[in-house]
């Protein structure tokens, strides 16, 4: 309300009221609400694996055993967790406060807009953008009637450690999929790709790099369904019968690899896929059992997943994915994805995710690009200060207006809530001793929200140009004395080649923050080393800083799902597998309370574990571990974060082997046996018997009577005979090739 | 003369098949033949440096030198004024280890990196270390930890602190990672540990904007309180595997006293961003390499800068010879920077290695004269070069403890080095910024492979950086001096195995092994007679077998009063005092077996048993040895060089006696029943550390409690100096001397 007076003339601004320590017990009290809101939240996350990639050859055979998500070595809860390939195992883990687990009670928490002077196309084309599930029911009411429409938007944000964040997001929605229809701009690939494979709902992703959930974040939209893992992803839910699903599978990853040009092709083998039931599925088929619908709606065995870790991610499957907008990247957001820029990057997630708003309904095809970018700035070396950047500066292109074809088109640019707090903050500071003599009139405004900090020119920073809009984000209490995050909206319907859009930020001050991070930080690793055992050990920690000391909050659990594909050549010992809750074993039904084992069957399919357990609000570290055989094969295995160094012989040195064992065992062999069956009496009677053939004979009979000097005068004269003949030979030779 | 013998009986006898006579030939020579292979062993030995070959890159992925190094000047400054900086911190703070490690977390959160600390007690068994004049600076000597090894651990607060940092390679899916150690001491900070923590802080940040990472880089920096090589084996063991309730009270403990440490003053730990997740234990995937550097000021040896190199792992395990190529050839080719590796100082000056060098290069010049393109001497200079390297590599390989941090790293089958570099006091920042390229080129370069490190060699040895003798080469002096063993056993136990089946074997002529005419004529009476000789043979394994109990329990003695807590002095003289009761036991219940089994004994055999006994020890030695090459070459080399002339040479005194007053003595006999004496007089338990003494007693501090000291020190590296000493060095020994004392029959008998 505070902002919406003021949006036209100075933008809005940031609530300055946290200032002050008097409203501390409110606030506190205000955060555990909040609290409870997000862990109301669902959201989940898997842990990617991975498994033998076999273009890897003799020389490194990789897989993925198993691995927290992403970056390193932690993994958030509240991320979507992703993953993973031929062999992998991925973990999800889902937190719902147990006492509500509506799934949707995203919608609670998520982002209730109080917006100012903001056009309610925006904020739903926004908002499907952070709840992908809800984008059918607000499309419907925005595109009433319409067959076709298509919206684009680029959401930048700042990160805490200088890089910046690019999330390109487009929107293409189809009402109707005739096979006969012709379609104006929803591409035909993907909806012959629908109608074909019967497809219900179908996520691919190809990323390179690491979501840093620590630092990035992993509560936001972006980094809770948008982060993705190494390689390429994908899972598909089928609407047809279970028997007919591996077939439609088995097609569907031959015509998305020709349709991207990756080698989604090796996820046909059954070897590599897994047949996820808790974690990853359909939002229709929940939302329907919300509806009233049979509560197990989900058909179990229609999904399938399969992950590629080691899938490079290049041009070659940008430019395919880029021919499924209407405009290219001739025209609109598009036109920033500068190669080179893109490329260079610290992440880069390119997605395309296809939907029904309803089991045959209207077919909503998503397709993101999430790109963390560092922005190139010459600074001193060693300094802490933020590096200032700007769209030339991080795709060395301007936005010169929008894609004509685009329903909406719109930059964003998120200043989150702890980045928006610390600004606070810093611009209390710098007015404070204006401030000191009017504690009066500050209270007062702090309550009506009357002193805020403007939001493009602040002791922080400065934002050029000034945006269009502002949108105040909700924080689910609906209490507003708290900071809450921005968005600045630019809309590109204002901008054109002669008035391109060059958004451009410029840090006055060194601003500390960090991103709002998930409630657990998980980590998954190997134990042990040598060749023959190891343990695989997944851990999770509780982030403290969400404030979970509460009594009433610690009554309820946690539900955390783990996935986990591990390679059929990876040997699990299932019956190892141990908890240990704050360092104490717990008998593993005290936690869990759902177990799916699928064991691994040789060349045919990997072993996924799908284990849903419930934590007590008050863990504070849980850790699994499972023994394995390193021995089985004769294999490296990779993962994403873990590398299983199996017992591998040298495999450039196998003729060497080869050749010594076979020699010692001839040698060996040869000699034993030559021990045991010669009789050497027996021989050397036969020998003195019949000594020698007839020339011998005839030699010895001719040497009879000789003395031996005669003798041995005939011995060396046979000899130089036959030296003579191999002289003369020789001369023979060399006189003919000299002819 | 047993020669002629064997002419006149091969005549009438059908001709035997060609291996039986080749063996024949070899028994019939053996002594000549044992003579040759020693000496031919010792000239291997000594020619090794001329059979090096020039090292080569074997990995083609490596590519040393392809990518222009990013390390620039301002880096250098960067360097130079991070050394300031810590400088002045430490010397405004008390608590030095809290304003490094608060500095480097915030340096290394600033860079982007991944922040962490890792606080460990010292380990249970406190690992002290040899003073052994040339391993200065790499080990810590703790003289004060007695008292500290026996409390409960649990009830002890850790009381050092590494801090580690980790970048993510921002496209890569980090499953492997490699491992920068810059160990400084905060007990002993000054002007180095600035640097090199500086230059380590440089060219992390410079990493940290790499693109090109296919790997994560750890950046380890060890708090060296009780030296580099425990902090990082103690980082390492967690790292691999984690102690299994590692949420305890003792990890409470732990993040309490991280807590105490840095968040003293609330402001700036506030803009710790991870100050939560310090505590956490953060790992990047399997450890691919491990590189530990250190900058030392020195001046220049001849103009040019130089690194030090020390490779060698625990007994002797090298890492792969292409890691160490790698940073050669970055370091000659690109960086001009003079690479050595680290030598004893004392051998270069052996003037007999000179002599040797000068020998073989007199004969290379007599060669050349025939063919003047055969050319194979070094220069005498150079040879002795070489050789003290070789001999210096060796002598670190026969201790057996690694020769620095990178030890630990291999007991993980990590391929690790140290590199210390040299930098002068003037021309500083040139020198830092080409030590910054060169770190950064070798870790670029080990970042492009893609597998584990196995193209090039593991079992060599460097004569020089470029020079390398491999397996196939050092094996055959060894193979030389072991050789003889096995022959000279068969030689003695032929003629006895050929007394007890005279009546059947057909071939059984071959007596010539003796040494005498007579010996030869009492063998043939005694097959007459048909004695079995297995009573001497029974006996003899007895004997021996009694023996290796002994040196077992010897070893096991040691390793028991080694964890009593009293003093070095009175746990020396407690293991002699059991070890000498121990071997009258042993022996006494050798003579109460044999004498048990007496009734089988007749005197002929007894006459022979000697020669049995001497037998069973030479195959008993030449397994050991041979057993003992795989585990840690160069002292077996050592063993075979020591342990050969002993058990070739040893005779009975009185057989030796009265050889020297038969008819048919030689020169040469009675030459080699001295040498072998005096050697066995000189390598026994009680010769052998006269010796050192009266040679090496000025240079070292032998005292017993160092000897102690130095004992303990071994078994607590697990060195295989120990083991080949008490169990393969003193049965033999032991066995020697009582052959040298066996009183024969009388001579009329």
């Amino acid at each position: 309300m505070a902002g919406n007076s003021s949006s036209k003339t100075n933008g809005a601004r940031i609530d300055n009221s946290s200032r002050s320590a008097g409203c501390s017990s409110r606030r506190r009290g205000d955060e555990i609400r909040r609290e409870a809101g997000d862990w109301q939240s669902m959201a989940f996350m898997l842990v990617r694996s991975m498994k033998r990639n076999s273009e890897a050859g003799a020389k490194k055979v990789e897989g993925l055993v198993a691995g927290a998500r992403g970056c390193g070595d932690d993994v958030l809860l509240g991320n979507h967790l992703k993953a993973i390939v031929p062999t992998g195992s991925a973990i999800g883990q889902r937190c719902c406060n147990d006492r509500t687990m509506a799934n949707n009670s995203f919608l609670t928490s998520g982002l209730r807009s109080r917006q100012v002077g903001a056009s309610r196309a925006f904020v739903w084309g926004w908002f499907l953008c952070i709840v992908p599930f809800l984008i059918s029911g607000c499309h419907s009411v925005a595109d009433k009637g319409r067959e076709e429409a298509f919206s684009e938007d680029l959401l930048i944000r700042p990160l805490s450690d200088g890089k910046v964040l690019n999330h390109f997001y487009f929107k293409n929605y189809l009402h109707t999929l005739g096979s006969a229809a012709h379609n104006h701009v929803f591409p035909k690939a993907i909806s012959q790709l629908v109608r074909k494979f019967h497809i219900s709902e179908l996520e691919l992703s190809f990323t390179q790099g690491r979501w840093n959930y620590e630092r990035w974040g992993a509560l936001d939209p972006v980094g809770s369904s948008n982060a993705k893992p190494s390689g390429v992803e994908l899972w598909a839910e089928f609407d047809v019968p279970s028997d007919q699903v591996d077939p439609t599978w088995r097609n569907l990853t031959h015509a998305l690899s020709g349709l991207f040009c990756a080698s989604i092709n090796f996820l046909e083998s059954p070897a590599v896929v897994a047949a996820p039931s808790l974690v990853f599925g359909s939002r229709i088929n929940k939302g329907a059992s919300k509806e009233g619908h049979t509560a197990n709606v989900r058909k179990s065995g229609v999904v399938r997943y399969g992950a590629l870790p080691r899938e490079a991610v290049c041009t070659e499957n940008l430019t395919p994915w880029l021919k499924l907008l209407p405009c290219r990247d001739k025209a609109g957001i598009a036109t920033l994805l500068d190669r080179p820029s893109v490329y260079k990057g610290y992440y880069h997630s390119l997605r395309v995710h296809v939907g029904r708003s309803q089991p045959g309904g209207a077919v909503i095809l998503e397709q993101t690009l999430t790109l963390v970018l560092q922005p190139a700035q010459l600074r001193e070396r060693g300094s802490k200060e933020l590096p200032n950047w700007s769209l030339t500066s991080l795709f060395a292109r301007k936005l010169e207006g929008r894609c004509p074809l685009a329903k909406s088109s719109h930059v964003l640019l998120e200043l989150e809530r702890p980045l928006v707090l610390s600004v606070e903050r810093l611009a209390a500071s710098k007015s404070e001793p204006a401030e000191l003599s009017d504690e009066k009139s500050q209270q007062g405004r702090r309550n009506d929200k009357g002193r805020q900090v403007d939001v493009a020119d602040n002791p922080a920073f400065h934002m050029s140009p000034y945006p269009d809009r502002v949108f105040v984000e909700s924080q689910g209490s609906g209490d507003i004395s708290q900071a809450s995050s921005l968005m600045l909206d630019y809309d590109l319907q204002n901008h054109s080649s002669a008035r391109p859009l060059n958004l451009a930020m410029l840090w006055k001050e060194r601003v500390y923050w960090s991103s709002l991070r998930g409630p657990f930080r998980v980590s998954r690793f190997l134990i042990g080393s040598g060749n023959e055992k190891g343990s695989l050990a997944i851990e999770l920690k509780r982030n403290f800083d969400l404030p979970v000391q509460d009594e009433v909050v610690a009554a309820n659990d946690v539900e955390v799902t783990i996935f986990q594909v591990v390679a059929w050549y990876v040997r699990l010992y299932l019956h190892t597998l141990t908890a240990r809750v704050d360092g104490n074993q717990v008998p593993l039904q005290n936690i869990i309370t759902q177990m799916l084992v699928t064991p691994a069957e040789d060349r045919l399919s990997p072993a996924v574990l799908e284990v849903k357990l419930k934590l007590p609000r008050n863990v504070s570290i849980m850790s699994l571990t499972m023994d394995f055989d390193k021995e089985a094969g004769s294999v490296h295995v990779y993962t994403d974060n873990l590398l299983v160094p199996l017992a591998t012989p040298d495999f450039s040195m196998p003729y060497n082997v080869i050749t010594f064992t076979c020699t010692v065992l001839a040698l060996y062999f040869g000699s034993l046996l030559n021990t045991l069956r010669r009789r050497i009496g027996e021989e050397e009677r036969l020998a003195k018997r019949a000594s020698g053939g007839k020339l011998k004979e005839s030699i010895s009979r001719f040497m009879e009577g000789k003395s031996a000097t005669q003798k041995k005068l005939i011995k060396v004269s046979g000899v130089i005979l036959i030296a003579g003949i191999a002289v003369a030979f020789n001369y023979a030779l060399e006189y003919y090739q000299v002819l | 003369m047993a020669k002629s013998a064997t002419g006149e009986e091969r005549s009438v006898e059908p001709k035997p098949r060609p291996l039986v006579r080749l063996g024949r030939q070899l028994i019939l020579h053996v002594h000549i033949i044992s003579f040759f292979c020693y000496v031919a062993g010792v000239v291997a030995i000594l020619i090794l440096p001329m059979l090096a070959k020039n090292t080569y890159i074997s990995e083609n992925a490596l590519m040393p030198g392809s990518g222009n190094a990013a390390f620039s000047n301002s880096d250098t400054l960067l360097a130079r004024s991070s050394a300031e900086e810590l400088e002045r911190l430490v010397s405004q703070n008390v608590n030095v280890q809290r304003a490094v490690s608060k500095w480097l977390i915030e340096e290394m959160t600033a860079t982007g990196a991944d922040c962490y600390v890792h606080p460990f007690s010292l380990p249970a068994s406190a690992l002290s270390s040899t003073r052994f004049p040339t391993s200065s600076g790499h080990f810590k000597w703790n003289t004060s930890n007695a008292s500290v090894t026996g409390g409960d651990l649990e009830e002890q607060a850790p009381s050092a602190m590494s801090v580690v940092g980790i970048i993510r390679a921002p496209q890569a899916e980090g499953n492997e990672a490699v491992v920068l150690v810059t160990p400084y001491d905060p007990d002993d900070f000054w002007h180095e540990s600035a640097l090199t923590l500086g230059m380590g802080l440089a060219l992390f940040s410079r990493l940290s904007q790499a693109l090109w990472l296919a790997r994560d880089i750890v950046w380890l920096v060890p708090d060296s309180k009780y030296g580099v090589y425990p902090a990082v084996a103690n980082w390492l063991e967690e790292y691999h595997h984690p102690p299994i309730n590692h949420i305890s009270s003792h990890q409470d403990m732990k993040l309490e006293l991280l807590r105490k440490t840095l968040s003293e003053d609330g402001e700036s730990s506030q803009q710790l961003i991870d100050s939560q997740t310090l505590g956490d234990f953060k790992r990047a995937g399997t450890i691919a390499t491990g590189l530990v550097y250190e900058l030392k000021s020195g001046l220049r040896q001849g103009g040019v800068d130089t690194i030090t190199v020390w490779a060698e792992g625990p007994n002797g395990q090298m890492p792969n010879l292409d890691f160490i190529n790698v940073v050669n050839s970055i370091a000659v080719y690109r960086e001009s920077l003079q690479l050595r590796l680290e030598t004893i100082p004392g051998i270069k000056s052996w003037t007999w290695l000179k002599t040797v060098g000068m020998v073989f290069e007199e004969i290379n010049k007599l060669t050349r004269v025939i063919t003047p393109s055969w050319s194979f001497a070094l220069p005498a200079a150079t040879y002795a070069e070489n050789m003290a390297t070789l001999f210096s590599s060796m002598f670190f390989q026969i201790i057996g403890l690694p020769t620095g941090a990178h030890g630990a790293f291999r007991d993980y089958q990590i391929d690790a080095i140290t590199l210390q570099f040299i930098i002068p006091t003037q021309g500083q920042d040139y020198v830092l910024a080409k030590v910054g390229r060169h770190l950064e080129g070798v870790i670029r370069s080990v970042n492009n492979l893609l597998e584990k490190w196995h193209q090039s060699f593991f079992l060599y040895f460097l004569s020089a950086l470029n020079k390398y003798i491999s397996v196939g080469v050092y094996m055959i002096p060894f193979g030389l001096l072991v050789l003889s063993l096995p022959l000279q056993a068969a030689a003695l136990c032929y003629p006895v195995k050929e007394a007890g089946s005279a009546t059947t074997d057909v071939s059984t002529q071959s007596s010539k092994i003796n040494s005498t005419k007579q010996r030869a004529k009492k063998q043939r009476l005694e097959r007459k007679s048909g004695a079995d000789d297995s009573g001497s043979w029974l006996e003899a394994l007895v004997l021996v077998g009694a023996v290796q109990l002994w040196a077992f329990f010897a070893a096991l003695a040691l390793f028991l009063i080694s964890g009593t807590k009293t003093t070095a002095e009175f746990k020396l003289r407690c293991w002699l005092g059991v070890v000498a009761l121990s071997l009258l036991v042993a022996f006494t219940v050798q003579k109460f077996l044999t004498g048990s089994m007496h009734y089988k004994r007749s005197t002929q055999a007894h006459t022979q048993s000697w020669t049995v006994v001497k037998a069973v020890t030479l195959g008993i030695t030449a397994i050991d040895l041979a057993v003992m090459s795989t585990i840690n070459f160069p002292v077996s080399l050592i063993g075979a060089l020591t342990l050969v002339p002993m058990c070739l040479g040893v005779f009975p005194i009185q057989h030796s006696w009265r050889y020297a007053h038969s008819d048919v003595k030689s020169v040469v006999g009675i030459a080699a029943s001295a040498v072998g004496t005096v050697w066995t007089l000189a390598m026994s338990p009680i010769g052998l550390p006269l010796l050192i003494w009266s040679f090496y007693g000025h240079l070292l501090d032998i005292n017993s409690e160092n000897v102690w000291n130095f004992a303990e020190s071994l078994l607590q590296w697990r060195s295989a100096l120990l083991p080949h000493i008490l169990v393969i060095h003193l049965p033999c020994a032991v066995l020697c001397l009582y052959i040298l004392l066996s009183r024969l029959p009388s001579q009329r008998q």
